[in-house]
């Protein structure tokens, strides 16, 4: 695929030379690990379990809303089956529709809809995949979000988390869409559950909102994941690189972590690469990652995630509607 | 009187032919047990590969690892079309598609490609991608086309819990969370190691082979439930190349897969899923990659050994004017 990005190959070179240099110079003078501020509010929307908006200078603007439905078991006459993997739907939308602008056939986030020209039906990508893989995964080995979504016998919640992205010709990051999801988890509700537990009926909910059940428990971990992007120019790695990096970038690579205890230690509950430009550097350069490289890569995350998904659990603390 | 109606007052025969049914000799010593697999955690499972099988693309292959079995074929390089909406590409213009037949799992899959099938195919594109001189093909396109035959399952009844009727208690003890992740993580390393050679077998220029690997951690069953964090470190269990089943009295850590390339050390491709622990820096993924590319390694003696193979064939055949039989040879796995 072609950069997406309308700059030409001396302006990539440019980019490339500036970002390769010890120490390197973004375009915007941020610091290697530096983050763009970004807007956001949650729990915005009055029909959502949860909601969030986020906005960031270039990377676009979004809306999640999360609502819970309640579902019945699928049961026969025997058994009552239980496909846990199905209880939380992601969907990711473009408004207006299809193609992403003129980066289109990278798909959302840069991850996804590689498949060139035909990644163009794809509209919301891949995105949705790796949005729900990181929910999940954090699964692994211990508590996992779907405890949290039985509601008594027979009976669990099905959360539906849609993702709105208002701009449809910027080029969103994965940090856009994670946060907006991550802070949508952390303002969601649900009703209180006023049946017992063990009994089979119907559940029956309390209305008095004042009385509900945070999804997430506050003070509790993990926290609902954070997907950060991070490149690699040369020996330099930077985090939540922007569009023209992207596409000077040679390595790419999107972490996932969330948060595990007070102190803003994360644990990794995925990686992922990330599709880059090789816009700038000399062809065969290089081609992959190599191990230390990914190290480095990881690490950057890793340090620097805990204050980032602390920072954005305040703000959504203090905005939330029981606060 | 093409058709007849069947005779109402005579047992009739069936209309078509029947094949008499065999027995086995002895219901127990005939029937096959399903072999628990019986290889260490740090070897990979058996690997057949050959290309060159469908004649009418520019190159294929055909894998297959124990119950999973594709075929890539790779189309191009070719020209793209002269419109005017083809913009101009200095590189050629790769697309990768990954599509499992309806009768590969036992869940029926669709016609069209699903979230999962699409995901595959963008990370088969990552792989591939940077190991491709692109530059040397301008204004051309090269497809390849994956097509899953047989996987091994990857929707079926563990993670879907049975409760009895009358039972009263919904207790998910189990859940195997890593399921679906090791499943695809085959899935994909089969698919890069497969679209490599079928790459080679193309003649397309490469800088390097690619070769997928997998590898999961696994850790004891009570260690996950209980509340240490960090202390199941020590006793984890790395498998390479991980079967659906999972070992007996484990559970499931995280998965990597990767696309590796073994003469320039390096990684096209990665994809972790699952809980990996940050304690000490990064060395529990250090660990984990490492074990994926180890995989890969193994595997890359079978693309080497395919990919040589291939060139033999075409060597003996343009050198000498009567074509010598394809060497069959098994390769045996080192590990």
């Amino acid at each position: 695929m072609p950069p997406p990005t309308p700059l030409s190959p001396p302006e990539l070179s440019y980019l490339y030379a500036s970002l390769s240099l010890s120490p390197p110079i973004r375009l915007d003078l941020r610091t290697p690990t530096q983050f763009r501020p970004l807007v956001a509010e949650c729990s915005f929307l009055p029909h959502c379990n949860g909601s969030a908006r986020v906005c960031m200078s270039e990377a676009g603007e979004c809306i999640v809303g999360i609502k819970a439905e309640i579902e019945k078991d699928a049961t026969t006459k025997y058994v009552t089956v239980i496909e846990r993997e199905k209880w939380i739907e992601v969907s990711v939308e473009v408004a207006g529709g299809g193609a992403s602008g003129p980066g289109s056939g990278m798909g959302i986030g840069g991850i996804s809809g590689a498949g060139g020209a035909t990644g163009r039906d794809e509209g919301d990508g891949g995105a949705a995949v790796w949005l729900k893989e990181g929910l999940l995964a954090g699964g692994a080995g211990g508590w996992s979000i779907l405890d949290r979504l039985v509601i008594s016998s027979g009976w669990h919640w099905k959360l539906y988390i849609d993702v709105l992205l208002l701009t449809p010709t910027s080029h969103p990051s994965p940090l856009l869409l994670s946060t907006a999801v991550n802070m949508a988890l952390d303002s969601t509700y649900l009703p209180k559950l006023t049946s017992p537990h063990d009994v089979d009926d119907i559940p029956t909910f309390s209305d008095d909102w004042a009385i509900s059940v945070p999804l997430y428990e506050p003070k509790t971990f993990p926290r609902p994941p954070m997907s950060l992007p991070v490149v690699a120019v040369g020996d330099n790695v930077f985090l939540d690189p922007s569009v023209a990096e992207v596409a000077a970038a040679e390595a790419g690579l999107v972490v996932t972590l969330s948060l595990s205890d007070a102190q803003g230690n994360c644990d990794i509950v995925g990686v992922r690469s990330m599709e880059v430009g090789r816009g700038g550097g000399k062809e065969g350069d290089r081609k992959g990652i190599n191990r230390k490289l990914l190290r480095q890569m990881v690490n950057a995350c890793v340090k620097e995630a805990g204050e980032v998904i602390k920072g954005v659990g305040e703000t959504t603390h203090q905005q939330m509607f029981r606060a | 009187m093409a058709a007849k109606a069947p005779d109402r007052r005579r047992n009739n025969p069936p209309s078509h032919g029947t094949t008499p049914p065999v027995f086995l000799s002895s219901s127990s010593s005939g029937a096959v047990k399903p072999k628990q697999s019986s290889r260490s955690p740090d070897e990979i499972r058996k690997i057949f590969l050959r290309t060159g099988l469908i004649s009418s693309v520019t190159g294929s292959s055909f894998l297959e690892i124990a119950p999973l079995k594709l075929s890539v074929s790779v189309l191009g390089p070719r020209p793209l079309p002269r419109t005017s909406s083809t913009p101009f590409a200095a590189q050629a213009i790769l697309t990768t598609e990954v599509k499992f037949a309806p009768f590969a799992s036992t869940v029926r899959r669709g016609y069209i490609r699903d979230s999962s099938e699409r995901d595959l195919g963008s990370r088969l594109y990552q792989a591939l991608v940077g190991a491709i001189r692109r530059e040397l093909y301008p204004k051309s396109r090269i497809e390849v086309v994956v097509t899953i035959l047989d996987s091994e399952d990857e929707g079926d009844d563990v993670n879907t819990v049975y409760i009895e009727e009358g039972k009263t208690t919904v207790e998910t003890k189990f859940w195997d969370a890593g399921r679906s992740e090791r499943a695809l993580g085959v899935v994909l390393a089969g698919c890069i190691t497969a679209a490599s050679a079928a790459l080679a077998d193309a003649g397309i220029e490469m800088f390097d082979l690619v070769s997928g690997g997998v590898a999961t951690s696994f850790v004891d069953e009570v260690n996950s439930k209980g509340k240490d964090k960090g202390d199941a470190v020590s006793n984890k269990l790395y498998v390479r190349d991980p079967a659906i089943a999972l070992p007996e009295g484990k559970t499931p850590l995280a998965t990597c897969v990767l696309g590796y390339m073994a003469a320039r050390d390096e990684i096209s491709e990665l994809w972790i899923s699952g809980k990996v622990g940050t304690k000490n820096g990064t060395t529990e993924m250090d660990e984990l990659v490492d074990e994926a590319i180890a995989a890969a390694r193994s595997a890359r003696g079978v693309l080497n050994e395919a990919a040589k193979e291939r060139v033999q064939f075409i060597v003996d055949k343009t050198g000498t004017a009567v074509p010598s039989k394809g060497e069959t040879t098994d390769v045996e796995m080192s590990g």
